[in-house]
């Protein structure tokens, strides 16, 4: 699409020439196959702010883009004119390690601040999705819980501070830099997991924590895949603190943990120290009995990097497939879905009832029924990618609960509605 | 705002017509809802409306809308910041009957319930599931979980737990306009903002809150208790920096000085060290493994900063001793004077032995001697100042003081409030920690919950003088 030669003066005025992108590079950028008219990299918030004042006079489609990791949630942008990077934006600002407090900008890559906290011996158990190219501003901004989120809690549990421009181009304050916070209205919670929609975020605070001292994974591989729910259940009642409770289909787990049970694996996660962490996997080898094929424990060097690789599951379990559905349900519910997942591959966290399905895009009218299932235990389906075709027919997101409310909301912090439009609310 | 006499009736009429059964006028029985456990303020409301269900509660915010009255929700009115301080001649909707627990749901580990309910309640009715509720203000005893929601509680154990808002699921809230919406659930993930976040801590100024799914946790099947007595303040903090940079993260780490142990040893014979200028109470728990390295792991740091005695308490019989003079710290200090004045303030943990001497020093200047009983783990301060209202120019002094330590505490990175809320206390304060932009995005959110701005309004957020309406 053809940039206004207004528009392209303006971002060049703000940034410099080697910032802004106006050219066949602005595919990159694309989103459900809607390429930006400018793709800019600002360094600064005060660039951020004057960008998003500018495309408010212009009344332009502003989207936020971190990684690009989760560029596929949401539904197509009503309108997409600017694509504002967060990349250069990536300073450490504070790293207070006896706090347990680091502000960083929005940015930062995840994998960056991970191993200047590693050096504390700390780290923050998000465990995003493709952690070698997710930012932190865009972990917070989507919201999506990690792998480990039934022991560790969601993102919006970890930011103490943000800072963001509004929609309106203001740069706004919530929360602070101190752990314990209730001073005004939440704004973290407010702009975690908001999609872009409310404000572009340039700073977090975020709480961190002590690594544990050692962890280990236990790989269950089970003979049908009928039983794996149902076992991952028996193991978050009966085995104490267990940090993950994983299930994979068997293409998935032969790819990622090198092994092919045929009824797929469940993977437990522990952390702790090593007596304990001894007495829970003995729990674990007698709760699971006869029904695991085989018990293997992954420990130590070996742990790192097969944990990364489960965290890229969009990639690696989704390898090849188009559509990423995310699918959220009360946890104890997870069980009654084994047969809207069997034959697929799939990605599942048992303890937080949230299962990652990737699949051709195929039978909508399975989606919508799915849909339907989800909502009726009291969940939610999202699409995390889809071709264009399926998004058109099929709604990135369930109707959302309390929809004027939102649309207000929206419109406190983006009257103009020019960021990221139509992406979640209007 | 106030109601005009000949409105009175009609009001009370339309109350009665929505089906509401129990609205008080009698000034003798709504005068004890015209403050709440905050000595600033108070201010008579010309109803009370005593719901018995959340239809009561829709019922009542109609007729307010059709009568342009504000209301304040109100819970135990055990609040420090004036949250459940009414507009004069306004109402006041007690939730207080709204107190069923409506579901546990333990292989969920939820549960939901209505707003009413007092917070300890809820942790022994779930006890037979081994589950409880983890957020545990120090008056879990009285104060209700729909207040909790509204001031986003703390509590000693919220250090490892997280404070209320970790632990709200989900919310049935009555908008000041008089919908009902639903917000959040039992699923990890739901599509649109936060708003369950954004109503947690908002002091009811963004509707009322009628039902409340709680996350409940599993009872840790090991809980070590310790004791530790200082000769200095400083080490006692110290040691607390040390602990959580060695990095143990305890589920409790509660700080007392050597006044308030004075005062706790005189009125409830807790068996604290006599001779002691700090005390700090330690808290851990988990698997064997865990809780046994990091008791010893804590005494061993504590003994470097020069402790004087480490107690251990292993079984429930022991911890309640330890805890209890913690517990029953406020009431001890009622005790001592007539009224007192207690603060809630955060500071990054490292800055604490800097900012408490301050704050000693500021309050000496004014005659008093501070108290301190608080969250030392998460940095969160409670200094507390006894005076006699009676006295000539105490109750001024204690203000003034009180401002100098909010200053203080600001300076040192910290903030307005931890756990207390703003409420009508610190609203002007506001300006101190957000700039004119942030507050105005609070505004705009507040009105776009609150068109009319009834709900519990001039509250949280500095009033606005003429002019200073921003334009959008
Ligand atoms: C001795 C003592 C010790 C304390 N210790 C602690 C502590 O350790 N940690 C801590 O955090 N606090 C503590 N507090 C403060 C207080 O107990 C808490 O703020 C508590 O959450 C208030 O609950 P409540 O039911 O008394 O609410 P109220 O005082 O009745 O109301 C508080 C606020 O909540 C609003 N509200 C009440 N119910 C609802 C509802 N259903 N929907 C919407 N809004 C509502 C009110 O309008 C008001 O703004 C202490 C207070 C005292 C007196």
């Amino acid at each position: 699409m053809a940039v206004s030669a207004d528009l392209r003066e303006t971002l060049v005025g703000l940034v410099g020439p080697e910032n802004v992108l106006t050219g066949p590079e602005t595919l990159l950028y694309a989103v459900d196959g809607v390429a930006p008219k400018a793709v800019v990299f600002p360094e600064t918030r005060d660039q951020v702010r004057e960008i998003v004042r500018a495309a408010r006079r212009e009344r332009l489609g502003v989207l936020p883009f971190g990684g690009g990791t989760k560029v596929g949630f949401g539904n197509p942008p009503a309108a997409y004119d600017i694509a504002v990077v967060t990349r250069r934006l990536n300073r450490v600002v504070d790293y207070s390690p006896a706090d347990l407090t680091v502000v960083v900008e929005a940015g930062l890559g995840f994998d960056r601040l991970t191993d200047l906290l590693r050096r504390e011996g700390q780290f923050l158990p998000l465990d995003p999705v493709g952690p070698g190219r997710s930012t932190v501003g865009g972990i917070v901004a989507a919201g999506l819980g990690g792998l480990r989120r039934a022991f560790y809690g969601p993102p919006r549990d970890w930011v103490l501070g943000v800072a963001a421009v509004a929609g309106d181009g203001e740069l706004i304050r919530g929360g602070g830099r101190t752990v314990k916070n209730v001073s005004g209205y939440d704004l973290c919670r407010l702009l975690a997991g908001s999609w872009g929609s409310l404000g572009i975020i340039v700073e977090l605070c975020f709480k961190v924590f002590p690594l544990p001292p050692e962890d280990v994974l236990a790989v269950l591989g089970l003979p049908a895949p009928a039983d794996l729910f149902g076992l991952g259940r028996d193991v978050w009642r009966q085995v104490p603190y267990p940090a993950a409770i994983l299930g994979l289909d068997a293409e998935s787990a032969r790819t990622l943990t090198g092994r092919g049970p045929a009824g797929g694996a469940l993977l437990v996660l522990f952390s702790g120290v090593r007596p304990d962490l001894e007495s829970q996997l003995s729990q674990l080898r007698s709760v699971a009995g006869g029904r695991a094929e085989f018990f293997e424990v992954v420990r130590d060097d070996d742990l790192p990097g097969l944990w990364a690789r489960l965290c890229d599951h969009p990639d690696l379990v989704g390898r090849d497939l188009p559509v990423w559905v995310r699918l959220s349900v009360p946890p104890a519910e997870i069980g009654a879905f084994a047969p809207n997942v069997a034959g697929r591959r799939f990605l599942a966290d048992i303890a937080g009832g949230i299962i990652n399905l990737y699949r051709e895009p195929d039978d909508p009218a399975g989606m919508v029924d799915l849909r339907r299932r989800a909502n009726a235990a009291g969940g939610s389906l999202a699409l995390g990618r889809a071709p264009a075709a399926l998004k058109a027919a099929f709604p990135a997101w369930d109707a959302l609960p309390a929809p004027e409310l939102m649309d207000r909301v929206k419109r406190a912090l983006d009257p103009d509605g020019i960021l990221s439009p139509g992406r979640l609310v209007r | 705002m106030t109601v005009q006499i000949h409105q009175r009736s009609a009001v009370l009429e339309a109350f009665r017509a929505a089906g509401i059964r129990q609205v008080l006028t009698d000034p003798v029985e709504v005068a004890i809802f015209a403050k709440d456990a905050c000595p600033l303020d108070q201010a008579m409301p010309a109803f009370v409306v005593v719901a018995e269900s959340a239809d009561d509660v829709v019922a009542a915010v109609r007729v307010c809308n059709r009568f342009s009255l504000p209301f304040t929700a109100r819970g135990a009115g055990t609040g420090i910041s004036g949250g459940a301080v009414p507009v004069e001649g306004g109402v006041v909707i007690s939730l207080a009957k709204l107190n069923r627990i409506l579901e546990v749901d333990p292989e969920n580990r939820c549960a939901w319930v209505g707003p009413g309910l007092v917070n300890l309640q809820l942790s022994e009715h779930v006890r037979p599931y081994g589950l409880h509720y983890a957020p545990d203000p120090s008056s879990y005893m009285v104060s209700t979980i729909g207040g909790n929601v509204a001031e986003n509680a703390g509590g000693p154990h919220c250090l490892a737990y997280g404070v209320t808002t970790n632990h709200i699921l989900g919310l049935e809230l009555v908008l000041p306009t008089g919908e009902v919406v639903t917000l959040g659930g039992k699923a990890a993930e739901y599509p649109g903002f936060d708003l369950r976040g954004l109503v947690v801590g908002s002091e009811g100024t963004l509707g009322i809150v009628t039902r409340v799914l709680v996350k409940l946790t599993p009872n840790p099947p090991e809980l070590r208790t310790l004791l530790i007595s200082f000769r200095s303040l400083a080490d006692a903090a110290a040691a607390v920096s040390a602990v959580i940079a060695a990095g143990v993260i305890p589920v409790a780490l509660e700080m007392m000085d050597r006044p308030c142990l004075e005062v706790i040893e005189e009125y409830v014979h807790a068996g604290y060290p006599a001779d002691a200028e700090a005390v700090l109470i330690v808290e851990v728990d988990g698997l064997p493994g865990k809780v046994a390295a990091e008791a010893e792991q804590v005494a061993q740091i504590a003994r470097a900063h020069n402790a004087v005695e480490v107690r251990l308490a292993t079984d429930p019989e022991q911890r309640a001793r330890l805890w209890f003079g913690r517990r029953a710290a406020f009431g001890a200090i009622a005790k001592l004077k007539p009224n007192y004045y207690l603060h809630d303030f955060v500071v990054p943990r490292t800055r604490l032995v800097e900012v408490l001497t301050q704050i000693r020093t500021i309050c000496e200047k004014y005659g008093f001697v501070p108290l301190n009983v608080f969250h030392a783990g998460d940095g969160n301060l409670h200094p507390l100042i006894v005076y006699d209202y009676a006295e000539a120019g105490a109750y001024e002094r204690a203000l003034r003081a009180g401002q100098e330590i909010i200053r203080v505490c600001i300076a040192a990175g910290g903030t307005l409030s931890g756990e207390h809320g703003i409420g009508i206390e610190k609203r002007d304060l506001m300006p101190l920690v957000f700039s004119p932009e942030d507050l105005a995005a609070m505004r705009r959110l507040k009105r776009a919950f609150d068109p009319n701005n009834l709900a519990n309004p001039d509250k949280l957020l500095p009033l606005e003088t003429a002019g200073q309406e921003a334009a959008h």
